[in-house]
């Protein structure tokens, strides 16, 4: 079977190479800028008139046209820039061209002479993805002015949360572990600050924003279920710019300029917290020593040596402290150093190595003040990895991709010193290495016009190593109320030098496309992914000091199988874009946790867990509206995700703790005229499941619920709804009379909803003063949490020179 | 409405974060609120533990009831109660009250029943069903000292009613070597036991979860700081009463404190709390909640004297 698909895949791969020999062709190739910046356009179309073909640039801007003999008007146009136009001849030699186009300009409310765009909605291959630029996500109404891409994110179709304020995101059913979130290439492993409230992205520094539901393609890997592939601008290459603002919870501020112009340019951007500055005063005796911050630091630089050949640099380092005399810290880092290179017009290569790492810190003595009384306990997961990948031109109808990366993991799941009256002792959960080899190739073949196909195929082998001189065989003996999980470990030695467990899989990929009409195209998809890596959470939203594990003997790679079908139209010269999909995804080797999980400081933590499997589906509609005063998007999900696992809820399946019925998002911005421009944005979502005791007994003067074990999801939590609000007004001005500046006034949650984040059964307060009589319990009561229980005004100030 | 920062606490590890960054950010609000509950078929619950302390040894036998029932929990009367120790020697537990108060009472008062090393089997027969349990008693170690200070509450120990400024008191022991000791310490003011769910203060060798790495050690200082969930005023009694729990013990009181304070964010699906008493008959509808203990008790107890308080624990 599984060599009749790789043969047949095969056939596919190189079925059209038959088609490439043809009459002597000639290629104009180069990169597409903003002229005001420098910034290469990710995703603009290079269309050639005269032949009703064409291509869009890649991630650098870069674009390859082979074409026959003679000359050509090449159309370039992208969402916010004016249409460009250039004649082009290709009589005897390649042609290098470079465009700069001119964006549209900031005078929406005057009729502008902006480019019929390519209908990209329905025209091109891809399916499930989502772009949103950062200019329409500065737009939203944000939590405290923040504005914030991965709240943004989940108002698309197909994204949702466990709940306000939970760090990560969910897409089409997927666990938060599940999205492969790149900046810069570079994986990142927690994408919040202050454990959900605000993604760690400064928006000054991010240039573009995909996210890939479904349809993936093969350069891509690692993760079960969506790929957000956050940009970074590459500093402005014209002229030093620099951005800021004030906003309630963080001051911003990045200064990018060119250092060779329009050669190599260079952008840092700083934002931090500064709650902590304003309360100083205020703290006085015990509390003079606590901290409390979140800052984050980006910044890149770019080196244009030739037209061949570019250099990229680009470096990530984020961080929250929180804490008095005990605190805790962590933070993401990333560096990633790119080359691409210009092999021949048609044959294009980018090179990425790149450094990541995630690391906690949990300190009972932050000041240092008791080193006889301490404990502090580290964790990390890092990454090294290289990884190159060439786009072949081949014609304007295929585009060949092929690639591979080796990346390495090495994971501290828990390392420990603690001090007690002077003894000290060391303990560490024993690190655990591993590599995961992956190569692709992929191809993009426009049949006709009308149908295109894109096909391809991922291998990955993940080797894995562990450093302790025994490893572990999960045996069942019975779920018994000391063991809720119903596993033992057996111990057996191992050698830390050999690898203990290896895993590979191949991964197909399958796009295809048909337009039915002028404006409308239908489009299907398949795709496996593969995940080695887990992220070990058993609470409701995941927290910063979740561990990353590897794949092991015991816990198999997960696996996910999704196909979606979708039917795209635009309308009203492309005013108006319309989706509607349908997906199906099936998980194997997902992981869950039996009561009482002890995933922390523990080595034998695989006793506790559980598998089993998953499926998700899923209706989605989108409609989106591009041109005009007014402008937006409406999303509506109808979704469910479930899972079965062994020991839990009876063996029965039953939903995960973010299954959302229904989702609908509705954001709207609209421009009245120069100076002032509004937002709103409206979200109702059904509530997720939760467990609930069946009965109460008592014991000391303690009531609790009783359970039965593995109860899963019995009650759902009362739906969600928000309506939030902005205004922003424009100033000619910023300080000292030069540059421009802006005021965003917002209003959060405007009509004061106390949304329903979890409900649960606590212990009765007592009431004040009261005095509990002796031999009565405390009796408990439902208490339903609202994260955010109030409107939330907020006032922002942006600057720009 | 309570603001509350319920919300980050889930994790006690949370607890610690300074409550200022989230009443400048977070808004976030408790709600008391009705549920509908469904009618369930009572359960045995057991409350009870023996221990090597002269006197009067208690079990307490109660059905369980409809969750947020706000009535107090019936007793089991006419139960037999009966405990027997690895040597064969019967104890026979009386309810005089006829309350569901099973008592064990010593021919003399100085007549002690639990033994360390021993191993105890609690039979019950009640409502036409029999329930057994079974408990290990387990060596505990001697409290060293009892310490206390002049200063400011922190933030732990600051609420309505408590002190602003008192004795901070804390108390040392010390683990004896060997993985898997497990310890509850109760404290009580001026006689009454501190009884609220963040007084549940439970040890895994010296260290407050269950990993190999507290063995052999002090108490760490977060559990030995525990004595003063509150400051202690001069002349008031502090008692510290360090008792010997099994590793099950343990894991029911980890389980107990986790669903009591199971809220928020971080909050856990709710998972059953692990009982030892198992009906005979396991596929009767009639199932058992609740522990039987067995514990080996070492205790001090100081009364707060201005004089004998030091500058500076030595820590």
């Amino acid at each position: 079977m599984l060599k009749s698909i790789k043969k047949s895949l095969a056939l596919l791969l190189f079925l059209p190479l038959g088609l490439f020999a043809q009459s002597e062709k000639l290629t104009v190739s180069g990169y597409v800028k903003d002229n005001k910046n420098g910034e290469g356009l990710i995703g603009a179309s290079v269309f050639v008139k005269e032949l009703l073909t064409g291509t869009t640039t890649n991630t650098y801007g870069f674009y390859s046209l082979t074409l026959p003999k003679g000359n050509y008007t090449l159309i370039i146009t992208s969402v916010g820039y004016r249409k460009s136009i250039r004649d082009v001849k290709l009589n005897d030699k390649n042609v290098t061209l470079n465009l700069e186009v001119q964006e549209d300009g900031q005078e929406l409310a005057e009729v502008v002479v902006t480019g019929k765009r390519e209908d990209e909605n329905v025209k091109a291959i891809e399916m499930s993805v989502n772009k949103v630029d950062m200019k329409t996500i500065k737009k939203i109404p944000a939590l405290l002015g923040e504005v914030d891409l991965v709240r943004a994110i989940q108002l698309l179709p197909g994204v949702s949360t466990v709940g306000e304020g939970a760090t990560g995101f969910n897409v089409r059913g997927g666990a938060v572990d599940q999205n492969l979130v790149l900046m810069d290439e570079a994986p990142v492993y927690n994408s919040s600050h202050l454990f959900g409230f605000f993604s760690i992205f400064n928006p000054d520094a991010v240039k573009d924003v995909k996210l890939i539901k479904g349809g993936i393609p093969a350069q891509y890997g690692g993760r079960a279920s969506s790929i957000l592939d956050v940009r970074m601008k590459e500093g402005n290459a014209k002229q030093l710019e620099i951005n800021g603002g004030i906003g309630l919870i963080f001051s911003r501020l990045s200064i990018e300029a060119p250092i060779v112009k329009d050669k190599a340019s260079f952008i840092v951007a700083a934002r931090r917290s500064y709650a902590d500055v304003l309360a100083k005063p205020f703290l006085t005796g015990n509390n003079a020593n606590t901290v409390f911050n979140f800052y984050d630091l980006t910044a890149k630089i770019n080196y244009n040596i030739n037209q061949n050949n570019t250099v990229f640099l680009s470096g990530y380092f984020g961080r929250d402290v929180f804490g008095n005399e005990f605190g805790f810290n962590w933070g993401n880092s990333t560096l990633s150093a790119r080359w691409n290179h210009v092999f021949s017009s048609k044959l294009f290569l980018n090179s990425t190595a790149f450094y990541s790492n995630y690391d906690y810190l949990l300190d009972s003595d932050l000041n240092n003040k008791r080193p006889n009384n301490q404990f502090r306990w580290t964790s990390n997961i890092r990454n090294w990895s290289f990884k190159p990948d060439f786009t072949y031109y081949i014609t304007p109808e295929n585009t060949l991709t092929f690639g591979g990366q080796v990346l390495t993991y090495s994971f501290t799941p828990g390392s420990a010193n603690a001090s007690s009256n002077g003894t000290k002792v060391a303990f560490g959960a024993p690190a655990k290495d591993a590599i995961e080899y992956s190569a692709y190739v992929g191809n993009e073949w426009k049949v006709t016009p009308k149908l295109s196909l894109q096909y391809g195929v991922r291998f990955s082998k993940y080797d894995y190593s562990s450093s302790e001189d025994v490893y572990y065989i999960r045996r069942f003996v019975g779920i018994t109320d000391a063991r809720p999980s119903g596993y033992e470990l057996d111990t057996k030695p191992n050698n830390p030098n050999e690898i203990l467990q290896s895993y590979s899989n191949f991964e197909p990929r399958f796009n295809a496309k048909l337009e039915t009409g002028e404006n409308s195209s239908i489009k299907a998809s398949y795709n496996r992914m593969t995940q080695y890596i887990h992220l070990m959470s058993n609470t409701a939203a995941s927290t910063p000091l979740d561990v990353w594990t590897s794949s092991t003997n015991n816990i198999k790679p997960q696996l996910t199988d999704q196909v979606a079908l979708g039917y795209f139209k635009n309308f009203g010269d492309n005013d108006y874009e319309t989706s509607l999909e349908v997906y199906y995804k099936d998980f194997q080797n997902q992981i869950d946790y039996a009561d009482r999980a002890n995933l922390f400081l523990n080595p034998t933590f695989e006793k506790d867990l559980l598998f089993g499997k998953g499926r998700a589906y899923g209706v989605e509609l989108y409609i989106k509206k591009n041109k005009g005063k007014l402008t937006g998007w409406t999303s509506y999900t109808l979704a469910r995700t479930e899972r079965q696992i062994e020991g839990l809820n009876k063996g029965e399946w039953f939903p995960n703790r973010f299954d959302r019925t229904h989702t609908l998002s509705v954001v709207a911005q609209y421009e009245l005229n120069k100076k002032w421009s509004f937002g709103a944005n409206f979200a109702y979502i059904s509530g997720v499941p939760y467990s609930l005791a069946e009965r109460q007994g008592t014991v000391e003067n303690f009531t609790f619920g009783i359970t039965e074990s593995g109860v899963r999801g019995n009650v759902r939590i009362p739906a969600y709804n928000r309506l939030d609000v902005s205004a922003t007004k424009k100033n000619k001005k910023a300080l000292f009379g030069k540059g421009e500046s802006e005021w965003v006034f917002s209003i959060y949650n405007l009509y004061n909803r106390r949304n329903p984040f979890s409900i649960y059964t606590q212990p009765q307060t007592a009431e004040v003063g009261s005095v509990q009589e002796a031999e009565q319990a405390v009796k408990s009561e439902a208490v339903r949490l609202s994260i955010i229980g109030s409107l939330i005004p907020s006032v922002t100030y942006n600057f720009k020179f | 409405m309570k603001t509350s920062f319920k919300n980050i606490n889930k994790k006690h590890i949370l607890t610690f974060i300074p409550s200022l960054i989230l009443s400048l950010t977070m808004m976030s609000c408790e709600d008391v609120i009705q549920l509908d509950v469904p009618k369930t078929d009572p359960y045995l619950v057991v409350d009870g533990s023996i221990t090597n302390v002269a006197g009067e040894q208690v079990i307490k036998l109660t059905k369980s009831q409809d969750l947020l029932t706000t009535s107090n929990a019936e007793g089991v009367k006419n139960a037999t109660v009966k405990v027997t120790d690895d040597l064969g020697k019967i104890y026979e537990f009386k309810d005089p009250k006829n309350i569901g108060k099973y008592v064990w009472t010593p021919a003399k008062v100085t007549d002690v029943m639990g033994v360390v090393g021993r191993t105890y089997t609690l039979e019950i027969s009640a409502e036409g069903e029999k329930y057994t349990a079974i408990s290990k008693l387990n060596r505990v170690p001697k409290i060293d000292s009892i310490v206390y200070k002049f200063d400011d509450a922190n933030v732990r120990q600051k609420g309505t009613g408590k002190p602003d400024k008192g004795y901070d008191a804390i108390f040392y022991a010390t683990d004896p070597k060997g993985v898997g000791d497990c310890y509850r310490v109760k404290i009580y003011k001026n006689d009454t036991l501190k009884s609220s769910a963040d007084n549940i203060v439970i040890a895994y060798d010296a260290i407050g979860n269950k990993s190999p790495i507290g063995d052999g050690l002090t108490f760490i200082r977060p559990l030995r700081r525990l004595a003063s969930t509150e400051l202690y005023r001069e002349n008031d009694k502090v008692k510290v009463e360090l008792l010997s729990i099994t590793e099950a013990h343990f894991d029911f009181w980890l389980q107990l404190r986790q669903e009591l304070n199971n809220a928020g964010l971080f909050a856990r699906p709710a998972a059953r709390i692990p009982s030892n008493i198992n009906n005979v008959n396991a596929n009767s509808s009639k199932q058992a909640s609740g522990w039987f203990g067995t514990s080996a008790v070492s205790m001090m107890e100081v009364k707060i004297d201005k004089a004998k308080a030091v500058k500076e624990f030595n820590e």
